[in-house]
């Protein structure tokens, strides 16, 4: 009788216990971003607010939601890709559900979501966050969604950052043709191992840590297309506000100074300089190199009064192109030596064009000599890093390329 | 042979140790150590690791000395019998207070991090049962599960810390040597109390097969954790680097968010981390409650110490809902470690030691006379 009782209290026990979860949901009743987009809140000009914003039809019903007011707590417009599931099994033709929601603070607005959308919004499975150019101009703003992204616990430190020239919606609007699920398909794009070094890398974490330190970092950029989005060029921030933007040629300049750079390709002009007596009857070939950034290397020369700083950047190639039945011998090693000389003067003259604009342009150390100093040299950083932002602008910077051809391809 | 003997051997003892050193520690101590040196922090690991090892091979003399004895009838001998009964309730209540903060940010974790909407309070009773459960049957089964905890979250920890240095910069641990004598004195104390659970030896001391080998225990167990945290260290600051962990209030947990597995069929890592973690957690946990026990049945002298394990856990329960915020939570440790770890620690085992001495000294007296 005894065994009986305590088995069957055992089974309520159990019973009871386990079925007690709090945290339990169901994978289907939730909306998993996949992008975010933040822009800052304005409203449509020239247009009514407010409740006199509703279109209404004939009969003075309301067919649409009041056009948001313009208050101190619209202050955001977030958009919130969230991929459809059944367009995933195949069941439907729509590939994204976009929502769109003005307020005060990411945390309010997603809850107010909720409102119009019959599952929770879940932001632990975001993949690209993309910043307004609106947003990026207000550090204030700026620093707050960082923050939130920051703090939240489900959100990884991999997700990828771009800023949006003009808004971010419009950039989540597109649906790729390659691949629809917009927020996938931007994460693919940063993911590419191929992916040309034209942009930075994007890494929130990484982003983070540059902002956590001196408030200086660049973050992609990308840009709509009609049926494609591209990530390509770059953001330049000095104390967590956009100071410009950086081209495409820039910014593989930064990311070769911040010696992150992928793989990359450059064009040489072979023969350009020469006397036209050699020249063969062309006037140039036009050589691709395919290169690999293999190092970068910051030296500080002490010996002088004013901060003096070598770069040194060790990178290495594959002829790519060079011209069907030339009468050069590519190999020739003088050929060679003379095409690695073209690369690294294109190269360093590039990298030296782009630090100009950042010291006077932009007057912001983004390749990381703060860092270096900090590291490598702490008693000179101790006395210059208060003025650090003035003193940048005016130090010596050489650069230094070594560049080694190993490749020819096939012909010769 | 019986089966449940109460006795365990020196590895064995030494596993527990281990695995009761690494606790709640190990979430803030590179944030803690880099908003205080900075990058050199590793010199005062050492250097802590060193004066702690001193203190647990203190610990080994004592259990040494007295072989087969608990640490009531230790205090009683050197110390007489009241003071043994005042030392060991504070030495009791320090333990029930480390247990319950000890708790209480195991859970707040456990609730930021997995279980958001879970009551703090079910979180707590979840753990404190399997702690009442385990430990009602003494010291050997904890032996034996260490046994198992321990090579287990060694292969778990080495993996996942090999998967964070994938995007380690390794400048990030540059420069050295820059801290201030001061400074570096002044992060002492952190190192000190991310070490502290060696101390429950000498409640274990008396179930040792080995006594005389009993200074060696602590020292190795100190090693150990020491190896483990100078990893840590290192594989934290060459991910984040100091500026930013300086952010963060668990760096050790926040790195497994910058990890990806190759594939992605597991997109957060830490749900793997926080599992192994709770079993840590849960082995110091029930050590320090076993030693709690242990000590009010030798102050009482019961037969059995396993009527004191339910007793005694509201008390566990209450200091855990003690504090409001997890801002208070660390305020709140801070001031009770203060107040009670040296004594403890150190205050106890030197005056047991002295005591020792004043007898032997009378002893020698008598006989001369």
């Amino acid at each position: 009788m005894n065994k009986k009782i305590a088995l069957l209290l055992t089974i309520i026990i159990t019973i009871s216990t386990l079925t007690a979860c709090w945290d339990a949901i169901e994978i289907d009743e939730r909306a998993y971003v996949m992008s975010l987009g933040v822009d800052k809140y304005e409203p449509p000009s020239g247009e009514p607010t407010g409740e006199a914003g509703a279109r209404e039809d004939e009969e003075g019903n309301n067919i649409t939601a009041d056009v948001p007011e313009e208050t101190s707590r619209n202050r955001f417009s977030f958009t919130y890709v969230v991929p459809n599931v059944e367009f995933l099994v195949g069941e439907s033709d729509i590939p994204n559900t976009l929502y769109n929601s003005v307020g005060e603070n990411l945390y309010s607005v997603s809850r107010i979501l909720t409102t119009r959308l019959n599952k929770q919004v879940f932001l632990g499975h975001m993949k690209v966050l993309v910043i307004g150019e609106s947003v990026a101009r207000d550090p204030q703003l700026l620093r707050e969604i960082l923050d939130a992204v920051e703090r939240d616990q489900f959100i990884s430190r991999k997700i990828n950052i771009a800023i949006a020239p003009g808004s971010a919606k419009s950039i989540l609007e597109v649906e790729p043709l390659i691949n629809p699920l917009t927020g996938q398909f931007m994460a693919e794009l940063f993911k590419n191992k191929d992916r040309s070094p034209r942009s930075g890398g994007g890494m929130m974490g990484e982003i983070l840590e540059d902002f956590h330190r001196w408030g200086n970092t660049v973050i992609p950029r990308v840009i709509p297309g009609v049926a494609d989005i591209k990530v390509a060029g770059s953001a330049v921030f000095k104390n967590y506000q956009i100071q410009g933007w950086l081209g495409e040629a820039e910014t593989r300049a930064v990311e070769i100074l911040r010696g992150t750079a992928r793989p990359g390709g450059l064009s040489v002009r072979y023969g350009e300089d020469q006397q036209p007596q050699e020249r063969h009857g062309h006037d140039y070939h036009i050589v691709p190199v395919d290169l690999i950034y293999l190092s970068r290397k910051f030296y500080l020369n002490e010996s002088e009064d004013n901060i003096s700083i070598t770069i040194e950047i060790k990178t290495e190639g594959e002829i790519e192109q060079f011209y069907l039945d030339t009468k050069h011998d590519l190999l020739e090693p003088d050929m060679i030596r003379e095409i690695e000389d073209k690369i690294c003067t294109e190269l360093r003259d590039q990298l030296e064009e782009t630090i100009e604009k950042l010291q006077k342009e932009f007057e912001v150390d983004v390749i990381g000599i703060d860092y270096y100093l900090s590291r490598f040299h702490p008693k000179l950083w101790e006395e210059v890093k208060e003025e650090w932002g003035e003193i940048f602008p005016t130090i010596d910077i050489a650069v230094e390329v070594d560049t080694k051809i190993r490749r020819i391809g096939l012909t010769r | 042979m019986l089966l449940n003997n109460d006795r365990i051997s020196i590895p064995q003892m030494t596993n527990i140790l281990i695995l009761t050193l690494i606790g709640i520690g190990i979430l803030t101590l590179p944030r803690e150590l880099a908003e205080v040196v900075k990058t050199d922090g590793w010199i005062v690991l050492i250097a802590g690791a060193l004066i702690t090892m001193g203190i647990a091979f203190l610990h080994g003399y004592i259990v040494k000395s007295f072989p087969g004895k608990s640490y009531f009838e230790i205090i009683a001998l050197t110390l007489t019998k009241p003071v043994a009964y005042l030392l060991t309730t504070f030495f009791a209540i320090y333990l029930i207070g480390s247990n319950g903060f000890l708790l209480r940010i195991f859970a707040e974790v456990v609730k930021t991090i997995l279980l958001r909407r879970t009551p703090l309070e079910a979180i707590i009773i979840i753990m404190l049962v399997p702690i009442g459960y385990l430990v009602r049957k003494g010291i050997e089964p904890m032996g034996r599960l260490t046994n198992i905890v321990f090579p287990t979250s060694v292969i778990f920890v080495i993996l996942l810390f090999g998967l964070t240095l994938g995007e380690a910069d390794f400048s990030k641990l540059k420069p050295v040597f820059q801290a201030s004598p001061q400074q570096l004195f002044g992060a002492l104390d952190i190192v000190l109390f991310s070490f502290l659970g060696y101390e429950t030896l000498l409640v274990f001391g008396s179930f040792l097969k080995e006594p005389q080998k009993a200074t060696r225990v602590g020292p190795i167990a100190v090693f150990a954790v020491l190896i483990f945290y100078l990893l840590l260290n290192i594989a934290t600051l060459v991910n984040f680097d100091i500026y930013q962990m300086q952010h963060l209030i668990w760096p050790t947990l926040s790195i497994f968010k910058t990890i990806e597995f190759p594939g992605a069929f597991v997109e957060n890592v830490e749900i793997v981390v926080m599992a192994v973690w709770v079993f840590t957690i849960f082995m110091t946990l029930a050590p320090f409650h076993l030693a709690t026990t242990m000590l009010i049945e030798d102050m009482i002298i019961a037969k059995e110490h396993s009527y004191l394990v339910l007793p005694t856990l509201p008390f566990v329960y209450a200091v855990t809902l003690y504090s409001s915020s997890i801002a208070d939570v660390y305020y709140d440790l801070g001031v009770f470690t203060d107040y009670t770890a040296y004594i403890a620690i150190i205050g106890m085992p030197v005056a047991i030691l002295i005591g020792r001495a004043i007898r032997k000294l009378l002893k020698k007296d008598k006989e001369n006379m």
